[in-house]
């Protein structure tokens, strides 16, 4: 959102605040209303008693008052919502009450003005001058409000004043004018008043926000830094331990070899540096690795991947391994697209297989891909598990850790130095998924990770709702297509664009779906259903059971009886991969051509 | 001469047989991983006379190993190979019994020269403590019977111990070395066997069983 776009929504809502205040300001004067009225109406009874009958004054006396009971009604349910009304239509509830009530305050000059003596109606005149003035207060700053109020009183006593009074009608038609203008100016200054003020309270409220958000953002900082800095020295002081260990180790050796010792002997000596030096190096790779993902020097890299091909590619990598050790090597892969750090998730996946085949003796590893949705998000899954002898509770925790290792108490480095999940977490950090360990004690492991999908197509390319694509908001869309993660992106896509959207995987939910909820605004459905029949059957067999209604066929074919039939029947058709706008369009098309 | 090696690290432990092999003569190593393992050794292998103790034993500390070696079987000889080398360490070593301190981290041929010294039964601490000493006393005149308890006290053996092998009484034993701590103003064994080795008395050589 541009700034100037930010300041033009918070002065809306600015707008919107002040009319609420005003209204509320208004509605609660209004509840003294019916008393003042009442007094009022006494007054102008003592004043009248004498010369107008009780059958003309008594029914002027009760819908005067009667109309305040209106007024102090509305405004007591209006303060009653608070918030949650419509400023708009309440202030214009408020503007049409003034001018009924200012209306029948008018009524009474016509009516009594031409009856009463000369003193009386000048008394009179005067009152019903000074009454608006007194609205002024009473309207809480609306123009309108003060306007309708004013007018409805001041026009029908000028009026019959003029009448009675010929000689006098410009005059009082100037008094009138002056009167009326002065006190909507009036109100209108205290609109301004009023809208700065709010606007003050607005200001005000975005500072301290803003103020609290930063100090959440240093604070959150902060804590970040003491954590890596911690973690920095934690693995500092077991690297210095694990690493001076296999030097110490090497030294012995060196030792060993300037003693000149027994030829048969050298052998076991070179195996053993062997050893050594290749833990050294394993450790310290590791070690390069970790500061690396850890400096930040690493910045993931995002392309679309096929996950089950790239988990398929590190398999055929360990199958030699797990075949040596006489364990299974299963894959159960969906076909899953997302949009990320091939280098990353290969490293991860190697990793978790190396260890899983490490600590298991017995029985299968098992690598699979599914996706996984929650509400709009979808995940991938990648799972590692293992037949192994499993990780008890309390060390789950702490096998992330930097040089922990598992029931290796010699520290026998050929199994391994005790920083592959802790490269694996920090991998996980880096491309933003999340890494979690299950585990039953003797039954054995599952490594999972959580992989959040953008859709194949990155976020900042959906196209937003268009003005024209606006038709689209609260449509029932249907989606039929045999595979599920095709299903479950359109309709991410769709409900991005507001769109009410249902999906079948095959003919027969698609019926049910017809059956239940009806016909739709617009179906959409793969030409290719896995099944017997196809998309261009399905929805003419469809439109023939339910009525018409407009499909968008969609195909990666581009010569088939299945097509021909399609276009026989003057169905829109979509070529795949299919590109947001181009689907948006053709939705909007559909819809509004019926 | 047998000797029990206690380490956690099995690589370690293959290195310092074959060192022990090559420049000892008729060595029988054993090894042990774990505290439990090492005590189960001595029960069976009376005749050992040197064990060779790691300090950084996976979780368990190898002081208590030298205490628990100490307590059972005190006329062994208790070294400490250890990757830390501080002097509180080596102090609380020398207190726990063992007779001699070698740092993990010294150049092969210094680790070769220390385990040769202790092989000849003499007792062998690092450079820097050696060096580290203040204002020394006089090189002590000691009677060679006080070197002989000398000797012992740097090995770790209690006072009855000492009585039987140099076939005195115990009292006299504890004359003898109420004698040595004065000659070299040591308050307690610990650092009678510090001084003597600042002193390079421990270059003497000291008695040799067997």
């Amino acid at each position: 959102m541009s700034l100037s776009d930010a300041e033009a929504e918070r002065a809306v809502a600015s707008a919107r605040e002040q009319l609420v205040e005003l209204v509320g300001l208004h509605a609660r004067a209004m509840l003294r209303m019916p008393w003042v009225q009442t007094l009022l109406v006494l007054g102008i009874a003592s004043l009248t008693l004498a010369f107008v009958r009780p059958a003309r004054f008594l029914p002027w006396a009760a819908a005067s008052i009667g109309i305040e009971l209106v007024r102090a009604r509305y405004a007591q349910g209006v303060l009653s919502r608070g918030y949650e009304i419509d400023p708009r239509r309440a202030h214009l509830a408020f503007v049409v009450l003034a001018a009924i009530s200012g209306g029948v305050i008018g009524l009474g000059a016509v009516l009594f003005l031409p009856i009463l003596p000369m003193y009386q109606q000048t008394v009179l005149g005067a009152a019903l001058l000074v009454i608006p003035a007194a609205g002024v207060a009473v309207s809480q700053s609306s123009r309108y409000i003060q306007a309708s109020y004013a007018l409805c009183i001041v026009l029908p006593a000028a009026a019959t004043w003029s009448a009675l009074h010929p000689g006098q009608s410009i005059g009082v038609a100037a008094l009138t004018i002056l009167l009326c203008a002065v006190l909507i100016l009036a109100a209108a200054d205290g609109d301004k008043l009023l809208l700065r003020s709010v606007s003050i309270r607005h200001e005000r409220d975005r500072l301290v926000r803003d103020l609290e958000q930063r100090n959440a953002e240093v604070g959150a900082a902060m804590e970040r830094a003491e954590q890596s800095a911690q973690a920095r020295a934690r693995v500092l002081a077991a690297a210095s331990h694990d690493l001076r260990q296999p030097l110490h180790a090497l030294s012995v050796y060196s030792a060993v070899l300037a003693a000149r010792p027994a030829p048969e002997t050298l052998q076991e000596v070179s195996q053993n540096v062997d050893q050594i030096v290749r833990a050294l190096g394993n450790m310290l790779n590791g070690l390069l690795d970790l500061s690396r993902l850890s400096a930040g020097y690493y910045v993931p890299e995002r392309q679309n991947l096929a996950l089950e091909r790239l988990a398929k590619e590190v398999c055929t990598e360990y199958a030699q391994p797990a075949a040596q050790k006489g364990l299974a090597l299963r894959q159960e892969c969906e076909p899953i697209r997302l949009h990320g750090d091939p280098v990353a998730i290969s490293r991860i996946l190697r990793n978790l297989l190396d260890n899983a085949i490490k600590y298991t003796e017995v029985g299968e590893v098992r690598v699979t891909t599914a996706l996984e949705w929650s509400g709009l998000r979808a995940v991938a899954v990648l799972c590692v598990s293992d037949t192994g002898k499993g990780i008890p509770e309390g060390e789950q925790a702490k096998i992330f850790e930097e040089f922990y290792q598992l029931d290796n108490p010699g520290r026998d480095r050929t199994r391994g130095v005790g920083l592959g999940l802790a490269i694996v977490q920090r991998l996980c950090e880096l491309i933003g998924a999340r890494v979690e360990v299950q585990s039953v004690m003797g039954e054995g492991t599952c490594f999972r990770v959580s992989l959040p999908i953008e859709l194949a197509v990155p976020p900042p390319d959906v196209p937003v709702l268009t003005e024209s694509a606006a038709v689209l908001r609260g449509r029932r869309v249907y989606v039929v297509d045999d595979e599920q993660d095709v299903l479950k992106s359109t309709r991410t896509l769709l409900e991005i664009w507001g769109v009410a959207v249902a999906t079948a995987q095959s003919p027969r939910e698609a019926e049910r779906l017809f059956d239940h909820e009806g016909r739709p605004d617009l179906m959409i459905v793969d030409l290719r259903l896995g099944g017997g029949e196809h998309g261009a059957s399905l929805a003419d067999r469809l439109q023939q059971l339910h009525g018409h209604f407009p499909v968008l066929i969609t195909t990666g074919e581009t010569s088939s009886g299945a097509l021909l039939e399609a276009n026989r029947k003057k169905f829109t058709m979509l070529q795949k991969p299919i590109a947001p706008e181009v689907l948006q369009r053709a939705i909007v098309a559909s819809v509004a051509s019926c | 001469m047998k000797i029990l090696i206690v380490d956690d690290h099995a690589l370690f432990r293959a290195g310092l047989r074959m060192l022990l092999a090559t420049i000892g003569h008729d060595v029988v190593c054993i090894e042990a991983a774990t505290i439990d393992e090492a005590a189960a050794l001595i029960d069976s292998h009376a005749d050992l006379q040197l064990c060779l103790v790691d300090l950084a034993l996976k979780k368990e500390n190898g002081l208590d190993a030298v205490r628990r070696i100490k307590d059972q079987a005190p006329q062994v000889a208790v070294v400490v190979v250890s990757g830390v080398d501080d002097f509180a360490t080596i102090r609380s070593c020398i207190d726990a019994g063992a007779m001699s301190f070698i740092p993990k981290s010294v150049q092969p041929e210094v680790l070769t020269q220390a385990l040769q010294h202790v092989l000849g039964g003499a007792v062998y601490l690092p450079e820097q403590i050696v060096s580290s000493a203040g204002e020394l006393p006089q090189k002590p005149m000691l009677t060679p019977r006080q070197m002989q308890v000398l000797g012992c006290l740097s090995r770790g053996l209690p006072t009855k111990l000492i009585s039987r092998e140099l076939s005195l009484s115990e009292h006299t034993v504890k004359e003898h070395i109420a004698l040595v701590f004065q000659a070299l103003g040591a308050r307690n064994r610990t650092e009678a066997v510090i001084k003597a080795s600042q002193l390079r008395l421990q270059e003497l050589p000291a008695t040799v069983r067997g």
